[in-house]
């Protein structure tokens, strides 16, 4: 496989993880912003443990996904408080904050960035398998009792609390989980690009995440499997002399599927149909043997 | 008689979906006469309300205001021909003052009002001692001679009361009624929708019953409120 | 006592536009229940917009004034349809990922088209050249005036039209209950726009007003602006027209006290950080939210 192609297919993988990030808590209603700032987070971890402290792969990751869980459940604790436009617009604040701090420490690079982040073979086979591990676990707690209980939240929060659901700790639980996600995505992302600045966890990431959350299908966690392959190779697609036009073409995709197909591409509606197709097809052959 | 009728609804019909929230009415108000429309929840009343003053589309049906047909026509356009709402639950805009409320009543006029300004203070003098006050601090019977003062700011030929005596306590609903009386004999034509059957039927001269969107009786109010299927079914009898 | 003074009125300038900015953006949310995230970019490329009629029209300071002001208008009005099926079915949330959207496309086509990107400066005649204005021993930016100026006769003419016209008063109606407003003949549709006009003739105004205190123009600035604004909408109390105009004048002063005094690597962090935890602790705003 040319290492175009494994780059891709990493970036790809870590973007999607980023994207169920960014899902879980919008299955209870809330618009997080901070994951980006986890993505930092987990991204600065990875780069300064695996070069500077010289730690194997896999305990990065793993030290990666828990910094990313602590220093998002700090947070998560403040926005559990919150919700809708609040929520989504100070979590926007965590953005700025962490491209501060990071600027500002100078033992993982500052404004320089990180350069010189180790290089892992068969990175494309592990973030795969990481791929499909958070996958499973994104739909197991999907459709869990939690699952349903970020639904009910979502739908109708003060009927969801007559219900018994504690909100406050949904939230949080939802927040951290966020946060674990995203630092794993940074931390993969890191490996990938081996060398990473505070401008990369911006504006443009935050909304990169939205628009392929949005565009591929906000209510399920399939619709990023489309959206996110198909945005970032956009480049690849079309002509040379539109490239410049990339981020351009991201926002006009993204407005034109909240103002006509708000759902996104992958809806509920269209997984039932599909669930059906594939059921349907079954059930006839039972029936004639 | 025709040309002394200012608002004919002919089959008007009205579904939300699959949903059928009123079926064939047929309704006229007659110049100068106060109408009032009764039965329970659900039966189609504001529904009805609603699709006269343009905020509801009608399915089928025709709607004749003083000869025009304003069944297309929208809310806007339909205010600024002379037709005002007191909405159900008297719709103040709270955190606005009594003024700005009664201002607002005359948005479609394009002409000074401060005669009718000056009409309702001195009709209702609490409104005036209370203009600069928010709406919201209001007691539910001064929001109602708000809400009804906003109606007639624009100087409207029929008003529609949606509801009028809901939450009111009963010496404010006999005000309320007095007063409707009052612009009654003034000129105004009313037309009101009531859950409060007895005293929708004590003070109108003409009466609507509907029934799951549809007209089940009508005639004078003196009959209707002796007619025995209405006392069983809205007068507690 | 001289940089002191200064500081103030550097603090006081900048206040004036961010709270300029936020009652352009409370007015879009009293309007239409928008979270414009993007009004800060539309200011910016009206300040653009002004920068390109300077270059080709030999530095005619007025035509790039009216165009400044055109272009505010124009552009705030081109996005009300694409906000309203959004407004529509109440997306408010919604409208802050379609705000980034805009945001981002205008940071590109700044970045792309408008002088490839690169810092646009603006002449000195419009920028007040550093010009002081001596009182006594003390000595006052000239842009800085002008700007307070602008900021004051702009606030009060805007509070003036919203409290006091028939207009104004039907777009408060409607932010206040959409319903009874409709019940009252005022029409969604042209309310809406005429809002919308409104807030961007204010765009164009803010972006004049930028030209003379910050002098140049860059793509990223509107970003920079546009979570400032929103944030400090959201610390004031959203759709609260009066407090947002408060908090943003003392947030301009507090920002330019510590840029001036506090080591300058944290003052970012401090800032965001601040209002951050301002906005957690009383999520409704600081002087209540009137939405």
């Amino acid at each position: 496989m040319s290492t175009s192609m494994t780059y891709y297919l990493i970036f790809c993988g870590a973007f999607i993880i980023l994207t169920w990030a960014a899902y879980i808590p919008f299955r209870s209603g809330l618009l997080y912003n901070g994951t980006v700032y986890c993505m930092a987070i987990g991204g600065y971890f990875a780069g300064f443990a695996s070069k500077t402290l010289g730690l194997p792969f896999p305990v990065v990751i793993i030290g990666a996904m828990l910094v990313g869980a602590l220093l998002g459940f700090i947070p998560a604790l403040g926005f559990s408080r919150t919700s809708g436009v609040v929520t989504a617009v100070s979590s926007m604040a965590l953005i700025f904050i962490i491209q501060s701090v990071i600027r500002n420490m100078d033992f993982i690079g500052g404004s320089r960035g990180l350069s010189g982040i180790p290089k892992v073979e068969n990175l494309v086979i592990y973030t795969a398998i990481i791929v499909v591990i958070t996958g499973i676990f994104v739909y197991r707690l999907d459709h869990s009792r939690i699952g349903r209980a970020f639904e009910s939240i979502q739908t109708d929060p003060d009927m969801a609390k007559t219900l018994g659901i504690n909100v406050k700790k949904m939230t949080i639980l939802g927040l951290t989980i966020s946060s674990v996600l995203g630092a794993l995505s940074g931390a993969l992302y890191a490996y990938n690009m081996r060398i990473i600045y505070p401008e990369t966890f911006g504006f443009s990431l935050l909304l990169s995440v939205q628009t392929m959350l949005f565009v591929g299908g906000r209510y399920t966690q399939w619709g990023m499997l489309l959206s996110v392959p198909i945005l970032w190779g956009l480049p690849g697609w079309i002509p040379k002399s539109m490239s410049n036009y990339a981020q351009i073409i991201y926002g006009i995709i993204l407005i034109l599927v909240l103002m006509l197909r708000p759902e996104g591409i992958i809806t509920r509606e269209l997984l039932n149909k599909i669930k059906k197709v594939i059921t349907g097809k079954n059930k006839t052959v039972n029936v004639n043997q | 008689m025709e040309q002394n009728k200012v608002l004919t609804v002919t089959d008007l019909s009205v579904y939300y979906g699959q949903i059928c929230a009123i079926k064939k009415v047929d309704l006229e108000v007659y110049k100068g006469e106060m109408v009032a429309l009764i039965g329970s929840n659900g039966a189609g009343k504001s529904t009805l309300i609603n699709t006269i003053i343009g905020l509801q589309k009608a399915s089928t049906g025709k709607i004749t205001f003083e000869g025009e047909d304003i069944t297309r026509l929208s809310s806007e356009k339909i205010i600024a021909s002379g037709v005002s709402v007191v909405p159900e639950g008297r719709g103040m805009l709270a955190t606005m003052t009594v003024l700005e409320n009664l201002q607002l009543g005359a948005y479609h006029r394009k002409d000074d009002y401060t005669k009718e300004l000056n009409k309702v203070f001195e009709r209702f003098p609490i409104l005036g001692e209370r203009k600069n006050q928010k709406a919201g601090t209001l007691s539910g019977g001064e929001q109602q001679m708000l809400a009804i003062s906003r109606a007639i700011m624009g100087n409207p030929k029929m008003i529609l009361l949606d509801e009028p005596s809901l939450a009111l306590s009963p010496a404010y609903v006999d005000k309320i009624f007095k007063i409707l009386v009052e612009l009654k004999n003034e000129g105004l034509t009313i037309v009101l929708s009531e859950q409060n059957a007895r005293k929708a039927l004590q003070y109108s001269d003409r009466g609507y019953v509907l029934d799951l969107g549809e007209v089940a009786l009508s005639g004078a109010s003196e009959q209707l409120i002796k007619n025995p299927a209405v006392i069983s079914a809205y007068l507690g009898g | 006592m001289e940089t002191f003074v200064a500081q103030i009125m550097n603090g006081l300038a900048t206040g004036g536009i961010y709270a300029l900015l936020v009652l352009g953006m409370n007015l879009l949310v009293l309007v239409r229940n928008i979270v414009h995230h993007s009004y800060s970019h539309i200011v910016m490329l009206s300040m653009a917009m002004g920068w390109l009629t300077l270059q080709k029209s030999n530095n005619n300071i007025i035509l790039a004034i009216i165009v400044t002001l055109i272009s505010g208008i124009v552009f705030t009005i081109i996005t009300e349809p694409i906000f309203r099926p959004l407004s529509k079915r109440g997306a408010e949330l919604e409208t802050i990922v379609l705000a980034m959207g805009v945001g981002i496309i205008i940071t590109e086509i700044m970045s792309q088209f408008i002088n490839g990107g690169a810092n646009l400066a603006y002449p000195s005649s419009m920028t007040g050249a550093g010009l002081q204005i001596n009182i006594g021993l003390i000595s006052f930016s000239l842009a800085n005036i002008l700007t307070l100026i602008g900021c004051v006769l702009a606030a009060v003419i805007l509070m003036w039209f919203l409290f006091r016209t028939r207009e104004g008063r039907a777009i408060r109606a409607m932010a206040q209950n959409l319903r009874v407003a409709k019940m009252l003949g005022i029409p969604y549709g042209k309310t809406g726009i005429l809002g919308f006009g409104i807030a961007g003739l204010l765009a164009g105004v803010i972006a004049i007003l930028c030209i003379m205190t910050l002098g140049t123009n860059t793509p990223s600035l509107g970003d920079t602006f546009a979570v400032k604004a929103i944030i400090l909408m959201l610390f004031a109390g959203m759709g609260n027209l009066k407090g947002g105009l408060i908090s943003a004048l003392f947030m301009g002063l507090v920002e330019a006290m510590a840029l001036a005094y506090l080591p300058g690597r944290w003052t970012e962090a401090v800032f965001y950080g601040v209002i951050m935890l301002v906005i957690i602790w009383k999520p409704q705003g600081l002087f209540g939210s009137q939405h």
